[in-house]
Order: C-alpha cells, then sequence, then structure tokens
C-alpha cells in the first residue's frame, strides 16, 4: 500500500506540472474562489457604489442625462449652504441627546430589568423589541395623533396640569423635541437589550465578594457594574452614534423636517437634494461629509474608550 | 499507470467547472440579453406562439381613485379591442414613493409603467434637464387639433412638448355648511374684502370660522395670488413672484388669519389631518376655499356623517382684477418611453381621459371636473347631484366659472420654490417676518436656487 502511495506520488506531481493550466494552479487558485464570494459581493453592492458616490461627488447629475465634470464646485456648496448647516446643528441635537440622554435611559431600564425581583425578562425583551418591527406608517399615524395641538394626549395630559398646549409639529422650538420623543420610544427598549445581556454576563460571584468586603450597592454599581460592561457601552455609544447620526425615518415621518427645516437631518436633506432635486453630485458630496462626521466621532469615541491601547 | 479512481475526480471536478462555466455563462448571456430589440419593440413572435398573447398595460399613480376610474372606462376600452388579449396592471404607490421609482426605472433603462400620472408640483422633477424628453411621449402629434378642446396643458408642458393629460381641472369653489350661515344671518359675499368682514360676524354669531389654512404651507396663497392673475413664474420660465399683488395676498391672509383670526390655522395637520376635519363637525370651521378633489377625497370622503350639511359657492373675487375661480393640484398622465406598445396606451389614455365620454364619466363616478370645454355644460355634468352637498348640483356651479380658471406655467424649479415659499410663508404667520420681506425672502431663496442650475 505504502509502495503504490510512493509510486503514484511522483506521477501526480507530473501531472500537475504537464497537465492543464488549471490542473497546474488549482491549489493556488482554489483558496481564493472559496471566498470569492465575500468579495465579488462586497465590490459589486458596497465598494462600487462607495466609489461611484465619491466619482459623483464631483460631477453634476440629474441621474438621466450625462454627467458633468465640476471639480470640487459640489464641495465649496456644502461650505456656504445654509440648509446644511441647520441640519448639522439639527443632527448633532438628535446624536447628542441619543448618546446622552436615550441610552443612558436604556442603560437604566435594563438595570432595572436586571434587578432579581423581576419576572418574565424574556417578554419584556420581546416588548421593548416591538417599536423596532412596527410598521413606520403605522407608528407615524400613532405619533401624529399623539402630538396633536388640538386633541393629542401628550397636550391633554398637559391641560389637566394647568398647562398650555404645544405645537410639538408645527414650531420650529418643539418640532425636534418631538422627533426625539419618537427616537427614545423606538429605540430605547432596543438599546436596553444589548446592555441587559451584558449584565447578564457579569459573574454574580463578584457581586457576592464585594458584599463580603462590606461593599454598598453604589460601590458594585460603580466599580463592578460599568468596568465590566464597558465593551457593551462601547458597542452601544457607536452604534447609536452611527445610527443617529444617519436619522431618516422619524423626522421623514413626523415632520417632513420642518417647520423651516427645524427637523430636517442630513440624511432627510440628503434625499430631498438627491431624489426630490434630482442633484446627484450634490447629494453625494453630503453623503461624503455625512460619512467623514461619523467616522470622525467614532474613532474618537474608541480612543476614549481606550480600544486602542495596548493592555 | 494511475488507477481510475485517482484520475477521476480530476475530470469530474474539470467537467464540473466546465460545465458550471457554461451554464453560468449562459445563463448571464441571457440575463444580458435585452427584453426588445433595439429599436424599441417587442421581438417578433415565433410562428408557435399565438397570436393572441395578453398585452399588459401598466400604470403607476398616487391616488387610488384614477386607479379605480382607469380600471372602470378600461374595461369598455377592452370592449373595443377584442382582436387583441388585453391585461391592466393599475397600482397605486404612496405619493412619496412613486415619482422616485419612476424616475429610477427611467434612468435604469427598463421597469418603468407603460402610463404615469405625475402630480403637478412633482412635474419639475421630469423638467431637470432632458428627463422629460429621454423618458417620456411627446403628445403634440398625437393629440393634434383636440388640444383646443381642452384647458390645463400647460402644466405638463415642457420646451413646447406636452408629456402628459390633466386628470382633473381642478377649480376651486367655496364648500361651506349653509346651518352656520343661517345661523349668524350672514349671506355669502361676492368679495375677499366683503368676505373677510362676513367672517367677523359668522365668528360673533356662531364663533366658526371661515375656513382652514396651513400657517406652514403655500397653498393657500398659491390660489389666491394665481386668481389674481400672477404666476409663481411665467411661460418661459421666469420668476414673477415678487409682485405687489404678492404682497396683498399674503397681507390679506395673515390680517384673517393672526389678526381677526376668521381663518383657522391648522397647524401640522393641514386641511386634511384629523384636527382639522373635527374642526369641521365641531363648527369650530365653517367652510373650505379647496378644489373639486378637496370635496370628494376629503370632504365626502371623511366626514361621510357630515352628508347632505354642506353646499358649493363660487369662491370669492378680488375688487380689482380677478378670474372668477383658480386652481389647485392636478396630475398629469404621461407615457413612458419604455412602452412597448406607446401607441396602444395613448388610444386607453385617450379613450379614459380625453373624450366627452370619458369626462363625464369621471365627474360621475369620482367628481373630478372635465377639463374638456364642451363638457362643462354637459347634462351628464350639470344634472349630476351630490349627496354629500344635499343633492345640489355642483356642475352648475363650476361651469359659471370654468372657463375663467386661471393657468399655470411649469419650471424645473417649481418644487424648491415652492419649499422656499413654504417657509417663508410659514415665517410670516409666526409674525417673525411681514408680507413684504417674506416675499422678498422666498424671491432671494428662489433665485440662489436657480442659480445653481437644474
Amino acid at each position: 500500500m505504502n509502495v503504490t502511495v510512493a509510486a503514484s506520488a511522483p506521477k501526480r506531481s507530473n501531472l500537475h506540472q504537464r497537465g492543464s493550466w488549471w490542473e497546474r494552479h488549482q491549489r493556488t487558485l482554489s483558496p481564493y474562489l472559496f471566498i470569492a464570494p465575500f468579495y465579488i459581493l462586497f465590490f459589486v453592492f458596497f465598494l462600487g457604489p462607495v466609489l461611484f458616490a465619491i466619482l459623483l461627488s464631483f460631477q453634476s447629475w440629474n441621474g438621466i442625462d450625462p454627467m458633468h465634470f465640476v471639480g470640487l464646485d459640489n464641495f465649496t456648496e456644502l461650505a456656504t449652504d445654509p440648509v446644511l448647516r441647520k441640519t448639522l446643528v439639527n443632527t448633532a441635537v438628535y446624536s447628542g441627546a441619543s448618546l446622552f440622554v436615550i441610552s443612558p435611559l436604556s442603560f437604566l431600564l435594563a438595570v432595572a430589568l436586571n434587578a432579581g425581583m423581576v419576572r418574565g425578562k424574556g417578554l419584556l425583551r420581546t416588548i421593548y423589541f416591538t417599536p423596532i418591527v412596527t410598521s413606520s406608517v403605522a407608528i407615524a399615524i400613532v405619533f401624529l395623533v399623539l402630538y396633536n395641538q388640538r386633541s393629542g394626549l401628550f397636550n391633554q395630559v398637559l391641560s389637566a396640569l394647568g398647562s398650555e398646549p404645544i405645537n410639538w409639529l408645527g414650531s420650529r422650538d418643539w418640532s425636534k423635541v418631538a422627533v426625539l420623543g419618537l427616537m427614545t420610544w423606538r429605540w430605547m427598549g432596543f438599546n436596553a437589550i444589548y446592555f441587559l445581556a451584558g449584565l447578564q454576563t457579569i459573574p454574580v460571584s463578584l457581586y457576592e465578594a464585594a458584599v463580603v468586603d462590606g461593599a454598598n450597592q453604589w460601590q458594585s454599581f460603580r466599580h463592578i457594574t460599568i468596568p465590566m460592561l464597558r465593551p457593551v457601552i462601547l458597542f452601544v455609544a457607536v452604534i447609536v452614534l452611527i445610527g443617529s447620526a444617519q436619522i431618516f425615518e422619524e423626522p421623514y415621518m413626523l415632520t417632513s423636517g420642518g417647520p423651516v427645516d427645524s427637523s430636517l437631518s442630513i440624511s432627510n436633506y440628503l434625499y430631498r437634494v438627491g431624489m426630490q432635486y434630482l442633484r446627484l453630485g450634490y447629494a453625494s458630496s453630503v453623503g461624503f461629509l455625512l460619512f467623514v462626521i461619523i467616522f470622525f466621532f467614532s474613532w474618537l469615541q474608541m480612543r476614549l474608550f481606550g480600544v486602542f491601547q495596548e493592555d | 499507470m494511475p488507477t481510475p479512481t485517482l484520475s477521476r475526480p480530476f475530470l469530474s471536478r474539470r467537467q464540473f467547472l466546465q460545465m458550471a462555466g457554461l451554464a453560468g455563462g449562459l445563463t448571464l448571456a441571457a440575463a444580458c440579453t435585452p427584453a426588445t430589440t433595439p429599436d424599441g419593440q417587442a421581438p417578433a413572435a415565433d410562428a408557435g406562439v399565438p397570436s393572441a398573447e395578453a398585452t399588459t398595460i401598466t400604470m403607476w399613480t398616487h391616488d387610488n381613485l384614477y386607479v379605480e376610474f382607469f380600471n372602470s372606462r378600461g374595461e369598455k376600452w377592452k370592449a373595443d379591442h377584442t382582436d387583441k388579449t388585453i391585461e391592466f396592471d393599475f397600482q397605486q404607490i404612496p405619493y412619496g414613493e412613486v415619482f422616485t421609482k419612476v424616475l429610477a426605472n427611467l434612468a435604469a433603462g427598463s421597469g418603468a409603467p407603460d402610463l404615469v400620472g405625475i402630480e403637478i408640483s412633482v412635474f419639475s422633477r421630469f423638467m431637470k434637464g432632458d428627463i422629460a424628453d429621454k423618458g417620456l411621449v411627446p403628445f403634440n402629434d398625437l393629440i393634434g387639433d383636440e388640444k383646443d378642446k381642452f384647458l390645463r396643458w400647460d402644466p405638463y408642458t415642457y420646451k413646447g412638448n406636452l408629456y402628459g393629460v390633466e386628470s382633473a381641472l381642478c377649480p376651486v369653489g367655496y364648500w361651506y355648511q349653509p346651518a352656520l350661515f343661517e345661523k349668524a344671518g350672514v349671506e355669502l359675499p361676492a368679495t375677499w374684502e366683503e368676505f373677510a368682514e362676513a367672517g367677523v360676524k359668522l365668528k360673533e354669531a356662531t364663533n366658526a370660522t371661515l375656513l382652514p389654512v396651513d400657517d406652514l404651507g403655500a397653498g393657500l396663497f398659491n390660489m389666491l395670488f394665481q386668481q389674481r392673475d400672477q404666476h409663481l413664474f411665467s411661460e418661459d420660465g421666469a420668476l414673477t413672484l415678487n409682485t405687489p399683488e404678492a404682497v396683498e395676498v399674503l397681507k390679506f391672509i395673515l390680517d384673517a388669519a393672526n389678526s381677526s383670526e376668521v381663518f383657522f390655522k391648522t397647524g401640522a395637520d393641514s386641511y386634511w389631518g384629523a384636527a382639522t376635519l373635527t374642526a369641521y363637525k365641531d363648527g369650530a370651521i365653517a367652510g373650505a376655499v379647496m378644489p373639486d378633489w378637496y370635496h370628494t377625497a376629503t370632504l365626502a370622503g371623511e366626514l361621510k356623517d357630515m352628508a347632505g350639511q354642506w353646499q358649493l359657492a363660487k369662491m370669492p373675487t378680488w375688487k380689482n382684477g380677478s378670474h372668477k375661480t383658480s386652481t389647485w393640484g392636478g396630475t398629469g398622465f404621461g407615457i413612458t418611453k419604455q412602452s412597448k406598445d406607446a401607441p396602444l396606451v395613448w388610444d386607453l389614455l385617450h379613450y379614459v381621459y380625453l373624450t366627452k365620454e370619458g369626462q363625464v364619466e369621471r365627474f360621475q363616478q369620482i367628481g373630478y371636473y372635465p377639463h374638456m370645454i364642451e363638457a362643462f355644460t354637459d347634462p351628464g355634468v350639470m344634472d349630476k347631484a351630490f349627496e354629500f352637498c344635499g343633492g345640489q348640483k355642483i356642475g352648475t356651479i363650476f361651469a359659471e366659472v370654468a372657463t375663467d380658471i386661471p393657468t399655470q406655467f411649469q419650471s424645473p424649479f417649481w418644487e424648491e420654490a415652492q419649499r422656499a415659499l413654504n417657509d417663508q410663508i410659514t415665517l410670516a404667520f409666526a409674525g417673525d417676518v411681514g408680507p413684504e420681506e417674506a416675499i422678498q425672502a422666498a424671491t432671494d431663496g428662489i433665485k440662489t436656487i436657480m442659480e445653481k442650475g437644474a
């Protein structure tokens, strides 16, 4: 048997050398063919469009007529566009509130859910996931009713408390607050699921040891929960930043970005300029700006959390 | 000598790769083969294919009433084409999506429907560059001399070509609740100036306002502005907003809404939101200056329990130069150049929308007033009684004013201009700017947008 194998080995080697091109190269190429599906999809559906968008940001194009090269004109316009400036401020408010209000609320909700006395965590997780899978149209209808200035529930409550009704959707001062209210309802429970998953991975023995050492609940929270959750907090912070910086649906559904662009996000503006005004070149430059902003702040977050530091 | 068991895997893999490559190549070639011949015609039927192969005519529109009417009238049209098997695929697609989808499919070179209903305020998207010319079939030769029988070609005309057939004349009237006016002892006045004064008496007596006004938009402003024979853009596309009439009209609206409070500010509810509809029911709003479609879609459509309590009157006019009516809205139906049988689709469109019978039937079925001049006085239009208006023959009211309806000139910047105007009118309602400043700022804003080019 051994003799047969030893005798056949040189022959196979010869076959490889003398055989067809495929036979000679298949061992080298096979691994690449196996990973090819990912790269083909990556190039066709991600890198290709990204490169095309970059190319487009130097063009003037309505989608059907031939493109015209305009150099840096689109980027120059970014610097002088007053509507874009408004959208940057609005988006910063959305992102800031998402990071510093909605995410901490999610965290507190998760801590409350993780308390020993709470039963039915699986059911609660499902309930908190519901807003994510609810139809945007249904959400819009419900929230438009809730925010109605004359008959909405929120203003009814305010009236009962003796307060003046608020023009939630028609006021430049309140429109962003209205959008943030919807964002909170939609994302708070969802983000809490991440925190809850993280909390459930912290060994109970750490808390038991802390109790033995005389730590109170706040000290356990401060010195065990927070440090152990740091990777989860970073993860949530990054996805919240990315998601809120690209926020589109909530302002689009509630206010269409109005009144007077007071609730318009960058993504809403990108859609308006690209899909309604058919200025695809300028829309690409807005998209490029959005990418740079998200990239920078994500990098900053990771740096602040010490992701790039060696242990 | 290699045994067969050693050599087979090599050969089989090779064969497999060859066969897979061949199959993939053929699939790719099939996918890349155009569905039509290079001249845009459908491939000739093979001898073995039955001649009665079904032709499907597709249509996308945002308004389900159009779908219903095209389906019902289209069935009659089919009866005249028994030599062919024709099927309809008419779809309602949400307003926010349909025009983007059409433009995306025109850009892609396939997938666009035969017929598309283009709402008047987004027709400007099709006027960017040469999109209309590349994407839509011009109707000039098809309509020929018949064109003069109809009104409302301007909103769908670009560079001399007609690209859309209007779906309603959209004349404006005053839809109102007579009981409230009777209770206040107020007669409906003829002019806007008198109308505002009557509103004060009405409010004192009943606490009702005359009409809703969207304080976040330019809807009412546009109607009253156009009634004064003014236009946002001239026929040649020049911006003509900044006129004394524009300031006067805006000042009139602001006074009525903010000072005397005889107009009901709707806020984000606009003219069709729940709070506005409730205000009609509660008697907080006595009427609405609105076009024909508002009666069908909003009043009769959403306030069914108020049937019989409303009437239509002519809209008030201006003392110093005025049309008898105005206009708002409309949808032009165009044929895309991707249509495989444009003459057949034109035949359908003509039958549904450009015959007197079609015009009358449309009014009777969905209440959208004809834009064919000889249909204005047709008994089918004049004698049609509407239940929501207590059996009133509203065709008789519109017939008195229809030929005096103002036109609407388009511009590739119409949509952008409307947004700039909406913003300034919002600020004016909030008291942040006066009417002159608002019109001036809107003009400046639109000019800046126009300078960037289409």
